[in-house]
């Protein structure tokens, strides 16, 4: 306490003394320069003094009143005026501290008394006129950064911005749009543009070093069209006509549509040379413009760019030097034409704004009343040029309106603002767009065809824009002159609407899109087709473009050609790239196949009416497309297992993947670099060329999926002819099961944690690991399930009653590239080596008999042509003798798994060709008519690793077939008493079998019964033995 | 001051959770018990050292990025480690963690240091969630984990230092490409590793932007 007091003294004297001395400022500097540190400290100590005594305010009082004895805070404040930023910035932090942390009401009256606080207001912000309140520093200073180097600043001034866009104050909503608009948002289309040229210049010398910073400046690109579209989401109509404005204007047409031409407009001057780089790559050009379609929602902007690309002429381009040159086609008046002139350069060149933001905004500082008359009246002719434009042609209320606006005062504006701001916080500017909005629906295709008749031929709004623009530059000067101009200007621009509405029929002119086809055509590089096509679905696909705007691309039936030509030049330009990327030369990547594919899918079917809208030739094109895609892959079919588990895999996640999602794809900046067809690059397979032969393979399989998906949808059919793929187990984990109708195989299941005991069973086309249920008799819950065709089986060379099995998850793309995922891989050891057997046997013959199935429906889609005499023994029937079969013998063997049971009673065919290659298949099958299949299954089983352990085989199978076997101790059912007394009435012998009954009627079948099949199984693998030829006598 | 390294921090979590209070304890070492909200940004920079390298730790806290998706992009994007903030007197808070996390991993580079705070530990008597449960759901998204109290400044220092040296390490390891500044980290001034690879020719800032 003492000490803070002495510290309080201390500061004051020495404050006192130093103003005391002398009053000139710099000289207190030099004096008291070595007493900063102190001043400082004394400052901090004093206020953390008065915070720590806060609860207590008789301290406080005490010190305060010394403080205010002291007149400590004009003290404090006069030390403001020093040179030294530490000293101002600790005391205003000192006097923040005291303000908020004073709870006495009297303290507080001191502190806000005698102007102290008003003065550093004043000395922090420098109002020069604090009468008027023209001007918003927070807003203003902010906005300056709003393109540092500092990405966090540049966030924080865009947080800033949109957060105070978002305070629906009128007055100050209409400060920003007067003053603040045209400037910030030139700069900002003026900053957007530069990355766009970075982007450029990187993409040319790309490589994989700068990479990183192409994707930046991609992100770069694609956060600044967040923004906008983010402050166009916030719906404050005057901002977003002027953004549009600007944005078009600056931006979009002059540097992105412009680029999208292959040859350079001619321009006269040298007008153009002083200016920026006005043109990239087209392909990029078409890349960023497609992000805007999918980043940006605002209708206005996005339906006058649809129409640009779709419909958009020449003349769009043009600066106004062009528009007067060749005025003699023009009705424009001379007046107009010497306006012309004098603002050559400023219209639809993309340039820097003419004076720099900072330098703008600090005009604003001098500022007359007149002033705030002239540019809020600026203002208001915002709300017409360009976006509001194509109201004038249709309408002839807005008309009228518009040349109101030209001609009443200026008072009689500001009245009529601030009524529309009373309304609805709104102003003349959204109710216009909600008109524009409404005529979109009711009357859009000529509304929104004058759009771009309108400002390409005209000119006039953006004239009016620059012209305000540049007047808004220059603050005042020309204050006086500006009703006039407007006035003059709108009764130009009435005179001109009797033109643009003539020229409005001419819709004939398509030279934008006529490039698009044409790059189509002739680029032999696949991303800029990949880029046109992501432009096109970007038209498709985004929401709220009239669908009469889109009915040339997009017609609501089948239509002739010539009524709608966009959609017919480009089905057909589309077909002839999918026929091309059906060859394995070819350069499409599988990204733009993709693509391609869901731009025929959306062109191929009106999602309105539904109606199918290929013609004749094109929907030949399209079957054509799937059989040559199907041909393609033919070549590459095999019957091995790495071809079918790819297929599947393919199969299996173009059906569950979600589409691809193209908004994401427009912010991959890696799209803009070369692509290879190395592996070696991190680029993923589907955007970089295959480059090997199993990389070819599955391109194969995913073009003539996709294309299949296609055709499937184009009929509307769910014609499956691959209807095995589609089979989903029916088994689930937890599932619980009345074991009595299941096949068992008891076993222990050890994997490197631990060791559980289990049943094994085979379910449909499932593997499935069964644990008994400890509350209900005869029942068992799932603990495990995989799929039978993934199942590999391994003996275990020293042990012949466990076997290796492990199974492999193929369900995703992914789990391919990273190598394959393990489902499961574990150690099953059986009761004994019969068990063992034939579980081997049973998992292996499973495995094949669903592989081969799927291999020759597969084929046959394919059209890969098996003999004409098995054409019955198509998937499906065979299906049907399985089940028939099965049902023959289920007095037999009533718990054997169907398919299972099949083969078991098939007299195996030695048969050593492996390859399911044509005449394989016809030897066989023409052999033993139905059941080839599994005739070539047997075979195969037989040929392979079963061999191994022949020998050890034919003893244990011996030893089975006179059923010596001792009893075996392994089962252990642990449920119940009931259960192990159950158990032990049934003897041994019975149990060795490996049947057990539990309680009832419920038999558990644990192994399929001895007698006749194992017996029979285990010949298969042994039929040189003579014994097990005796018993496959015996049992036949 | 020279410095071998600089690191971008963003502070994120729920209003209220003392985003800002740890950020001025942090770099002012005092702790302001009555603080408005954030408008804007709060900025705040110090120095510290890791394995003898002077490193200074840049934290930008924004408020009010939540409501914009423009602004959480590049906000998360352009730093290279986040410290996400709840409060252990308040459940809610820690509630919304997943959703904060999912911007995060959505937006930011795959490489950014998240470390999670739980604030505000000095009111043992108030705590709403436990100490355990921070710990699990750290665990369970591959989080550093710690719980500070701007107030005492218990492992407030730790907590900005651990994540920083956790950069580091990623630094040393070859993850961070530390050429590319969008990433949240820049080489010091007088870094003599500062390669000269780092893009050969860039084109004049003509806007600055970049």
């Amino acid at each position: 306490m003492q000490e803070s007091f002495s510290y309080i003294l201390c500061l004051g004297e020495g404050m006192e003394a130093g103003s005391s001395k002398d009053f000139s400022i710099e000289c207190n500097v030099l004096l008291w320069h070595d007493k900063y540190d102190m001043l400082i400290f004394s400052s901090r100590v004093s206020c953390n003094t008065l915070h720590k005594f806060g609860v207590a305010d008789i301290f406080q009082n005490i010190i305060l009143s010394l403080f205010a004895e002291k007149n400590m805070l004009s003290l404090l404040i006069r030390f403001l005026e020093q040179k030294s930023q530490i000293v101002r910035v600790q005391l205003l932090q000192t006097i923040n501290i005291l303000l908020e942390n004073l709870r006495n009401r009297n303290s507080l009256y001191y502190l806000l008394s005698n102007n102290h606080i008003n003065n550093v207001i004043v000395y922090k912000y420098d109002f020069s006129d604090d009468e008027h309140q023209q001007n918003f520093p927070l807003y203003t200073e902010a906005i300056k950064f709003f393109d540092h180097s500092e990405s966090m600043v540049r966030t924080a001034v865009r947080t800033l911005t949109l957060n105070v866009f978002r305070v629906a104050d009128p007055p100050m909503l209409r400060f920003i749009r007067n003053r603040t608009a045209i400037p910030y948002f030139s700069s900002l289309a003026w900053s957007i543009g530069n990355v766009t040229l970075q982007i450029d210049t990187y993409r040319i010398k790309s490589s994989l070093s700068n990479c990183s910073r192409l994707k930046d400046l991609v992100a770069e690109h694609v956060d600044h069209l967040h923004y906008i579209n983010d402050i166009y989401c916030l719906n404050i109509g005057c901002l977003n006509s002027i953004l549009t404005d600007q944005l078009l204007n600056r931006l979009i047409i002059p540097l992105y549509v412009n680029s999208l031409l292959t040859q350079e407009m001619p321009r006269d001057d040298g007008d153009n040379g002083q200016s920026a780089k006005t043109r990239i790559h087209p392909a990029i050009a078409i890349y960023l413009l497609s992000q805007i379609f999918y980043i940006i929602s605002y209708r206005p902007l996005i339906s006058c760019l649809c129409d640009i690309v779709l419909y958009g002429e020449e003349s769009i381009l043009m600066t106004k030097a062009h528009k007067s040159s060749d005025a003699s086609s023009n009705t424009s008046s001379g007046l107009m034409k010497k306006r012309s002139v004098s603002l050559l350069g400023c219209y639809r060149v993309f340039g820097p704004p003419q004076q720099g933001l900072s330098q703008t905004l600090s005009a604003f500082k001098v500022k007359t009343t007149t002033a705030t008359v002239n540019t809020s009246f600026d203002g208001d002719q915002f709300l017409f040029p360009e976006s509001s434009s194509d109201e004038l042609s249709v309408s002839s209320d807005s008309e009228s309106s518009f040349s109101d606006v030209g001609t009443s005062t200026t008072t009689e504006i500001e009245q009529r603002q601030d009524e529309e701001n009373s309304n609805n916080q709104s102003d003349a500017s959204s109710s216009a767009m909600s008109k524009i909005d409404n005529q979109l629906d009711e009357n859009s295709l000529s509304t929104l065809k004058s759009t771009s008749t309108l400002t390409a031929d005209s000119g006039w709004p953006s004239e009016i824009n620059t012209e305000n623009g540049s007047l808004i530059d220059s603050a005042v000067e020309k204050n006086s002159n500006i009703c006039d101009d407007a006035n003059s200007e709108s009764t130009e621009a009435t005179d001109n609407l009797s033109t643009v509405e003539g020229q409005l029929n001419n819709r004939s002119s398509t030279l934008f899109w006529k490039e698009l086809l044409k790059y189509i055509e002739s680029s032999d590089e696949d991303t800029a087709i990949l880029f046109i096509l992501i432009l096109v679905n970007g038209i498709l696909e985004t929401k709220g473009i009239s669908p009469s705007l889109l009915k040339n691309l997009l017609p609501l039936g089948e239509t002739p050609k010539a009524e709608a030509p966009h959609h017919y030049e480009l089905v057909e330009k589309l077909f002839s790239i999918t026929e091309m990327s059906c060859s394995q030369e070819s350069h499409t990547r599988l990204v733009t196949f993709e693509v391609l594919i869901r731009t025929l899918e959306h062109l191929s079917i009106n999602p309105h009416s539904n109606a199918r809208l290929l013609c004749e030739n094109h929907v030949q094109s399209l079957y054509r497309v799937l059989e040559l895609s199907a041909e393609q892959l033919r070549v590459f079919y095999t019957v091995e297992d790495v071809f079918l588990d790819m297929f599947e895999d393919e199969y299996r996640s173009l059906k569950n993947n979600k589409p691809i999602g193209i908004s994401k794809l427009i912010m991959d900046g890696s799209l803009l670099l070369p692509y290879s067809r190395s592996s070696i690059t991190t680029i993923e397979f589907s955007k970089r060329l295959p480059c090997n032969s199993i990389e070819r393979a599955r391109r194969a399989m995913r073009i003539y999926l996709m294309t299949r998906k296609l055709v499937n949808k184009f009929e509307g059919t769910r014609n499956n002819n691959l209807s095995l793929f589609d089979i989903i187990g029916s088994i689930n984990v937890k599932d619980v099961l009345e074991l009595s109708n299941i096949d068992l195989i008891a076993c222990h299941v050890i994997t490197s944690e631990k060791m559980v005991r289990r049943f094994l069973a085979i379910r449909e086309t499932q593997f499935i690991l069964v644990d008994t249920d400890s509350t209900k008799y005869g029942w068992g819950i799932v603990r495990f399930v995989g799929n039978l065709q993934d199942v590999e089986v391994s003996s275990e060379r020293d042990d012949n009653k466990s076997l290796q099995i492990s199974i492999r998850q193929t369900s995703t793309a992914t789990a391919i590239s990273r190598g394959t995922l393990s489902m499961l891989t574990a150690k099953f050891v059986f009761t004994d080596h019969i068990n063992c057997i034939v579980a081997r046997q049973r998992l292996k013959r499973g495995r094949l008999i669903v592989r081969q199935k799927k291999l020759y429906q597969l084929g046959q889609v394919l059209g890969i042509s098996f003999s004409a005499a098995n054409q019955a023994a198509n998937a499906d029937d065979a299906a049907n003798i399985i089940k028939n079969d099965s049902t023959s013998d289920l007095q037999m063997k009533p718990a054997v798994t169907e398919e299972f049971s099949t083969i078991i009673n098939e007299a195996p065919k030695p048969q050593h060709e492996l390859k399911l290659d044509e005449s394989t298949i016809d030897n066989s099958r023409s052999n033993n008519d139905s059941v080839t299949d599994e005739a070539t299954v047997q075979t195969q089983s037989s040929n392979s690793d079963t061999f191994v352990n022949k020998a050890t085989d034919k003893s244990e199978i011996s030893a089975s077939n006179v059923q010596l076997l001792p009893p075996s101790p392994v089962f252990e059912i642990t449920s119940g008493n009931e259960i192990s007394e159950d158990m032990s009435l049934k003897g041994s012998l019975n149990r060795s079998l490996g049947t057990a009954n539990l309680g009832n009627n419920d038999s558990v079948r644990l192994l399929p019964p001895l007698k006749g099949n194992s017996a029979q199984k285990n010949a298969v693998d042994g039929d040189s033995d003579n014994n097990i030829e005796e018993l496959r006598n015996d049992t036949n | 001051m020279s410095y071998a390294y600089l690191f971008k921090y963003i502070i994120i979590g729920d209003t209220g959770v003392g985003k800002s209070c740890l950020l001025l304890q942090f770099t002012d070492k005092r702790f302001q018990p009555v603080h408005d909200l954030t408008i804007g940004v709060e900025f705040g920079a110090r120095m510290i050292t890791i394995d003898g390298k002077q490193i200074k730790l840049q934290i930008w806290d924004t408020a009010g990025q939540e409501s914009f998706r423009s602004i959480t992009r590049s906000y998360y994007r352009g730093a290279a480690g986040a410290l996400l903030v709840y409060d252990i007197t308040r459940r809610e808070t820690f509630n919304h963690l997943t959703t904060w996390l999912e911007d995060a991993r959505q937006h930011s580079n795959s490489n950014m240091v998240i470390m999670l705070i739980g604030n505000k530990s000095d009111l043992e008597s108030r705590r709403d969630v436990k100490k355990e449960e921070g710990e699990a759901f750290a665990r369970e998204h591959g989080l550093i984990f710690m719980e500070t109290s701007a107030k005492t400044a218990a492992n407030v220092e730790e907590a900005f230092i651990n994540t920083a040296k956790e950069i580091y390490q990623k630094i040393q390891d070859g993850a961070f490409d530390i050429n590319n500044e969008a990433n949240g980290i820049k080489l010091g001034p007088q870094n003599p590793s500062n390669p000269s690879t780092s893009v050969p020719d860039r084109p004049p800032q003509s806007g600055g932007c970049c």
